[in-house]
């Protein structure tokens, strides 16, 4: 073999480990994890709204990451939070069906549907909405409370206002709807509900409740979001927000309904709780209170 | 005159006598003896399908994969191989749409028949097969992220005038016990060059 072919045979070597190792290195970076929630069901005009979601775990800082972030807060005036959005990214699938429980739904272990259905008398075309709520490390938002604080009366129809709405989409009998909620329009959720939670604005030209969960952050006049720190309508990312640890769906509708999930989850820099000897980090959130009532 | 007769019969050639004792073998070009043997790597490229309980959730994809073996002899070779594809889900569920790449990395043995330029191969082997996310898990198809497999399949190679390079067209299939014992078959055309 002559000095230039050996040199080309080691090249060539040396250029596949390389690509099937970066290959597979790649694929690790940023490997998302799936979470399947558990199918929950609406009877049809339910009230309250029937719910199910997932808390994430997370693990508990280290000593070095403590002092880090103890440093990071020091230096930016507030409580920079563990569980940050620019770490950590959500997304939502799910497939709502207009259909009745099957008998292997009902006779399920954990919570199963009770209401009666008849799949012979489901007919006609409905809609669903599904709701997006949930909690960050520092406040939770329950649409369902927020719901019953404004009302106004006992017999007034409820008003809903999600961290993140989905727009109504109509079913058939059988028929079902795929659909995926974000990172982005969770980015857009979580920011809000640390603005609601840490950063309320009362003033009336500019309240955060509700203008942050009316209008998209990005859009000016940045309605509800004075109270930033750092504030800036040219650059909205100098605030470390806080990413959902927990993910709540409501699903509205007036006929019976089944809807399947899963939440998926990037973790840029591993802090989902993977290890038993690893401490697990147990945020206490507040719960969001709409100012009239607060 | 007769100094010229003289002349020709003592310093004329002497009389040739020729013997045919078999016929004369043909010529083999290119003569495969000359091909290289020992070190080779092979790129690769083609599709990749699921059967089986992945079948109906994952589609296919396309695969990218890379060999490196050794021929013991010429008609057997050890081999590591490694491949990669991309898919995505796909059917009745929430997640169809999700992209999955999965990875397997097998150590193979290759039995090789060569006609000239032509040769015709079959491998089988082992390995491990990894998928990129736990979405197969979330599923309910498969355990681990991480299985077993096991398969094998064959080709065709041509080599060419080149000293050091073939190309060819292979298809495997193999068993994913992990992955509720789903198989993947694929079909790849792939360059090789032997040292």
């Amino acid at each position: 073999m002559t000095k230039r072919a050996d040199r080309m045979s080691r090249g060539l070597i040396a250029f596949a480990f390389v690509s099937c190792a970066a290959t597979l290195g790649c694929s690790e970076l940023n490997a998302p994890i799936y979470f399947k929630g558990q199918t929950f069901f609406a009877a049809g005009k339910d009230d309250p709204l029937p719910v199910g979601g997932l808390t994430l775990r997370f693990r508990a800082p280290t000593d070095a990451e403590q002092m880090k972030l103890d440093a990071d807060s020091t230096a930016r005036g507030y409580d920079v939070p563990w569980v940050s959005r620019d770490k950590v990214h959500i997304e939502v699938s799910y497939k709502v069906t207009f259909r009745c429980p099957t008998p292997d739904e009902r006779s399920r272990a954990d919570d199963p549907p009770t209401f009666d259905c008849d799949a012979s008398m489901l007919d006609g075309t409905h809609a669903f909405t599904l709701m997006v709520d949930g909690a960050d490390q520092f406040t939770k938002y329950d649409t369902q409370v927020v719901s019953a604080a404004l009302q106004q009366a006992a017999d007034d129809p409820p008003r809903f206002l999600p961290l993140i709405p989905v727009i109504p989409r109509m079913l058939a009998p059988g028929e079902s709807f795929s659909g995926v909620v974000r990172e982005d329009d969770f980015a857009e959720g979580e920011l809000d509900l640390d603005a609601l939670g840490r950063w309320l604005d009362t003033d009336p030209a500019s309240p955060t409740f509700a203008g942050v969960l009316i209008n998209r952050s990005e859009v000016a006049p940045h309605t509800g979001l004075g109270m930033v720190p750092g504030f800036d309508p040219n650059n909205l990312n100098p605030l470390v927000v806080p990413a959902m640890t927990e993910v709540d769906l409501r699903l509205q509708t007036d006929v019976p309904m089944a809807i399947e999930f899963f939440v998926r989850v990037r973790d840029d820099d591993d802090r989902l709780w993977h290890n038993d000897s690893d401490p697990m980090f147990n945020p206490d959130p507040t719960l969001f209170q709409p100012p009239a009532t607060m | 005159m007769a100094a010229a007769l003289a002349t020709s019969c003592l310093c004329g050639a002497a009389p040739a006598r020729a013997q045919v004792t078999s016929e004369p073998s043909a010529v083999v070009f290119p003569d495969p003896e000359k091909f290289a043997r020992g070190l080779y790597t092979e790129g690769e490229f083609g599709g990749l399908w699921f059967n089986g309980p992945a079948g109906s959730d994952v589609g296919v994809g396309f695969a990218v994969g890379a060999r490196v073996g050794y021929d013991i002899f010429r008609f057997f070779a050890l081999q590591a191989h490694l491949v990669g594809s991309t898919h995505q889900t796909q059917g009745d569920t929430a997640v169809a749409g999700q992209l999955l790449q999965m990875y397997q990395a097998t150590v193979e043995g290759k039995l090789t028949l060569r006609l000239v330029q032509w040769s015709f191969f079959a491998e089988g082997g082992l390995g491990l097969a990894r998928m990129s996310s736990n979405l197969l898990f979330a599923l309910g198809i498969a355990r681990y992220r991480t299985g077993f497999t096991a398969g094998g399949g064959g080709g065709v190679d041509y080599h060419f005038l080149s000293r050091h390079f073939s190309v060819g067209l292979r298809g495997g299939y193999y068993l994913l016990r992990d992955v509720s014992n789903s198989r993947d078959g694929m079909v790849t055309t792939y360059l090789r060059y032997t040292f």
